[in-house]
């Protein structure tokens, strides 16, 4: 039901036709209602009060602006006054009549004005109850005093003053209930917009009015029915007009009641249905009234159920706005996250690639920083060979190649050489004759060839004087562009040679010196060991003597003797003999030796000395070991390790001196020799320092021993160590390698 | 005396050394025992059979000095004669302050050796005839009792037997008993006899030409 919405449009509309139109509209309806009031007045029953011009003029005024409001009042007059002049009333009554409607209706239009501030509405409550009470009564009944007044005055109309005023005021109330909401609902383009509906709502209507002219028919017209059956069918209708109101709004019920309120007038103005005995005894009250009842209760119900309605209909709306609103700020949320997700992303994508840009700017930077480096560096690396060459402290020279001609050389090379560098340049070492042995060449050459460069290499070389020069000499090929040159550097090592050569001596001066010491040491052992088969070679002679001496000798026994006479000088040529080769003064010669027989020999030579000192020797010798060694040097590191084991168990009781020598071929294949004492070993203090030169522990000794003996291992290719034993005492170990029989 | 075996106790660690020294002395006519070690000596060596030792001083497991020593704490006196690779001044006075006999330089003579070897035989014979005599007045001394051994004691020390019958409280006559039993007793055919017996005793020699 859009009725508001075309209610709207008439109110709205109105105003745009102003002019004469809807003066010349609202006269010609005001003359038909004149003249229908006329025609009731004339009616078998009269029905006086019943004037419509009142209720038209007010719907006039309704829908038109204020300005336009003189135009309908002219249009009214000219109206009124014709129905007057056509029906003969009297002037003065007809001008107080028209005094009365038009009071009526400009007062009921400026209240509602006033009131509302805004076009009439039969759709809100409030609209409703404003029109009821202001226009349909109080201002009728204000405007009844003046025009009762006013034909009282005239004398157009005598009797009670108050009877009449109350028929006045209810019939008018009456007639502007029926006709006043059909005009306002009345929509623009009523024809298309009933047929806008559809046809069962179409057919709903005609239902309705149908209804409505049949039910009104019987019961308001006279002799159809038994009179019984009349009050049941006067309010029958009654019905139907609720229906209305509840299908049809507004508009439908204004129309309906118009139609019934039209049934009953004319029922009763024809003597037929209940109200038709009242109006005949000229009092009529009882017509307006019942349909001021029916009209009121009408009209609230179809503004309160509109309103209801717009109320749902807002509620709905509202909710679907919520809902649309909602649906929207959800989508802006999420479209917010979105947002806010890639630009996140956007940030991190940003934040790596400046990373990355910085980085790669490091990377250039430090590029340019390094070629830059290295551009300096070339430069400052020429500058420095240049000075190197020409300053170095060893003979350099460039030449075309190794065998090729001298290109340049150095000051120190002149100095070397005895040559100027003009006499030299164009010319190649070989002219100039200064390798002393030209034999090597080719293996320089090869050397240079393979490897591209020669390292320390011993090159005997000869200077101008045609003195040999020891050198060692290193070379280089340098290629730069396309050229290639040879860099040759040549020490000279004339007198460090010598040097070394001159230490050489030295050290095997002291190690022979070390030996005699140490032979010193062992004087008396050793003439024991002498004295030992001379005494014996003594004893045997003087025995021989006495057994000859005797009448019959024994020659057997004698043979016996010889025998071990001689084996005795052997004896003693035999320690002769190991002596000399340890005082004999020699360079050392490697030869295979036998590890057990040197360390026998050397016990046999310490023999004495063991024995005087009453140590208790214990042999534990592997059979058929053999190291690559000088023999004498070897025994002489054996000597000083006995002799120190024996003066290390100075202090320890006889009964308990011990040596230990043990040869045993060790997990690493090497030769282990071991001599072992039960002194109280090393101290603590003193074991990093035994084998420095000059420590020693014996007031008569030199403090070379140690040092010497490690020296000879060390030549050997062995180590010696020293370590004190769990059991007390300190074990000497010799490591040496094994030989194996090349060489 | 001379009836008895005597033997000549060899010991040196040198096999061939120990071979020649052991043929002069027989080729002398000398029994000789020979030993390589002082531990196998000192194991096998008779202390009742006379003669002497030739000893060299360095030995491996036990030198000269300490064989010595060892000797003479189990009771023997028998004579040593030190041989020795060199003169060793320290080591030939405390060998001699032990009762070595002679101290030999190796080489050594064999009239010196020989000379070494008799002379300290019959110093072995004779200090076992001392032994011997000593023994016996041991013995003697031994039976007497102990009163008369008291009294012997104030005899010798020359107490007259009133002044010991004083001392000891007991009768003169009785002391006088006890005195001739002592005597008879130590078989001393007179006071001097006895006096000399004893002092025998305590110096631990015999007085020459009163031994048998």
């Amino acid at each position: 039901m859009d009725l508001s919405t075309v209610q709207t449009k008439c109110a709205i509309g109105k105003p745009s036709a102003h002019g004469a139109l809807p003066a010349l509209w609202a006269g010609a309806f005001y003359f038909i209602g004149a003249e229908i009031g006329a025609m009731m007045a004339a009616a078998p029953v009269p029905i006086t009060q019943l004037r419509p011009g009142g209720a038209i003029l007010l719907a006039a005024f309704l829908v038109s602006p204020v300005r336009g409001w003189w135009g309908i009042v002219l249009a009214a007059f000219a109206a009124h006054l014709g129905a007057s002049l056509h029906g003969g009333v009297p002037l003065a009554a007809s001008l107080a009549w028209f005094v009365g409607n038009s009071t009526q209706a400009l007062l009921g239009a400026g209240g509602v004005g006033w009131m509302l501030r805004q076009p009439l509405r039969f759709d809100l409550l409030r609209h409703v109850l404003v029109f009821v009470c202001w226009c349909a009564f109080l201002a009728p009944a204000a405007s009844s005093l003046l025009e009762v007044g006013l034909l009282r005055a005239t004398g157009a109309q005598a009797g009670a003053f108050w009877q009449a005023w109350t028929a006045r005021v209810v019939s008018s109330a009456a007639v502007l209930l029926a006709i006043v909401p059909v005009r306002i609902n009345w929509p623009a383009g009523t024809l298309k917009h009933i047929a806008s509906h559809t046809w069962p709502r179409q057919l709903e209507a005609g239902l309705l009015v149908f209804a409505l002219l049949g039910l009104g028919g019987v019961a308001f017209v006279r002799g159809v029915v038994p009179s019984q059956l009349v009050p049941l069918l006067t309010y029958a209708p009654l019905l139907l007009l609720f229906w209305t109101v509840l299908r049809f709004g507004a508009f439908g019920e204004g129309l309906a009641f118009l139609l019934f309120a039209v049934f009953v007038v004319v029922g009763t103005a024809l003597g037929a249905g209940p109200f038709a005995v009242d109006a005949y005894s000229g009092r009529a009250l009882f017509l307006p009234l019942f349909l001021i009842a029916t009209a009121v209760p009408m009209l609230l119900l179809s503004a309160a159920l509109h309103e209801r309605r717009g109320t749902l209909a807002a509620l709905m709306q509202e909710q679907e706005k919520l809902g649309l609103a909602l649906a929207a700020e959800r989508k802006r949320a999420e479209r917010l996250a979105r947002e806010r997700h890639a630009r996140a992303e956007v940030e991190q994508r940003v934040a790596e690639r400046t990373v990355e840009l910085r980085r790669a700017n490091q990377v250039l930077r430090a590029e340019i920083a390094g070629r830059k480096k290295a551009l300096d560096a070339e430069r400052v690396a020429a500058a420095r060979f240049s000075n190197l060459f020409r300053l170095s402290p060893d003979a350099m020279s460039i030449s075309m190649s190794l065998r090729g001609p001298l290109l340049d050389v150095n000051g120190r090379w002149q100095q070397l050489f005895g040559y100027t560098r003009d006499e030299v340049l164009g010319l190649s070492a070989e002219q100039l004759n200064l390798y002393a042995t030209p034999a090597q060449l080719p293996a320089m050459v090869e050397a240079l060839d393979t490897d591209g460069t020669i390292r320390d290499l011993d090159v005997r070389m000869r200077n101008r004087q045609g003195h040999i020069l020891q050198t060692m000499l290193s070379g280089v090929t340098i290629v730069s562009g396309v050229e290639t040159c040879f860099l040759a550097i040549v020490r000279d090592v004339t007198g460090q040679r010598l040097a070394a050569a001159e230490a050489q001596r030295q050290r095997e001066e002291l190690t022979h010196l070390s030996r005699v010491v140490v032979l010193g040491e062992l004087s008396g052992a050793l003439a024991h060991e002498l004295n030992q088969p001379l005494a014996a070679i003594l004893a045997n002679a003087q025995a021989a003597r006495r057994f000859l001496a005797r009448p019959c000798a024994d020659l057997h026994e004698i043979q016996e003797i010889l025998n071990d006479i001689v084996q005795e000088d052997k004896r003693a040529g035999d320690v002769i003999r190991r002596l000399r080769a340890l005082f004999k003064k020699g360079e050392p010669i490697l030869r295979p030796v036998a590890v057990a027989e040197l360390v026998q020999d050397v016990l046999a030579l310490t023999h004495g000395n063991l024995v005087e000192r009453s140590v208790d020797v214990r042999l534990e010798l592997a059979d058929g070991l053999t190291v690559r060694g000088d023999r004498v040097q070897l025994q002489q590191v054996l000597l000083n390790l006995i002799v120190n084991a024996c003066d290390a168990m100075r202090m320890t009781p006889p009964r308990r001196r011990r040596l230990r020598l043990a040869s045993a071929l060790a997990p690493d294949g090497r030769i282990q020799v071991t001599v072992a004492d039960s002194g109280p070993g090393i101290a603590p203090e003193l074991a990093g320092k035994i084998f420095d030169p000059f420590f020693t522990t014996k007031t008569e000794g030199l403090g070379f021993g140690l040092s010497i003996s490690r020296a000879i291992i060390a030549q050997h290719g062995g180590k010696i160590e020293a370590a004190n034993l769990p059991a007390g005492g300190c074990a000497f170990s010799i490591g040496l390698p094994a030989y194996s029989g090349e060489k | 005396m001379m009836s008895e075996e005597q033997v000549v106790y060899l010991v040196d660690d040198d096999a061939a050394v120990l071979k020649s020294l052991g043929r002069l002395l027989q080729a002398e006519g000398l029994a000789v025992r020979a030993f390589q070690s002082a531990a196998a000596f000192l194991r096998e060596h008779d202390a009742e059979t006379i003669g002497c030792v030739v000893l060299d001083m360095r030995l491996p497991d036990l030198d000269g000095l300490a064989l010595q020593q060892a000797l003479l704490a189990s009771g023997c006196q028998r004579p040593i004669i030190f041989m020795t690779g060199f003169g060793d001044v320290a080591d030939s006075v405390q060998a001699m302050k032990a009762g070595a006999v002679d101290f030999l330089t190796k080489p050594c003579d064999d009239d010196d050796l020989l000379d070494a070897v008799h002379g300290a035989i019959a110093k072995d014979a004779q200090a076992r005839c001392v032994q011997t005599e000593l023994q016996r007045i041991r013995g003697r001394l031994a039976s007497l009792t102990p009163r008369e051994h008291e009294v012997m004691q104030h005899v010798v020390d020359g107490r007259l037997n009133k002044q010991i019958a004083a001392d000891l409280g007991i009768a003169e006559k009785t002391i006088k008993v006890h005195r001739a039993r002592a005597m008879e007793k130590m078989g001393a055919s007179s006071l001097a006899d006895l006096v000399r017996k004893t002092f025998e005793l305590e110096a631990g020699t015999v007085v020459a030409g009163h031994g048998q």
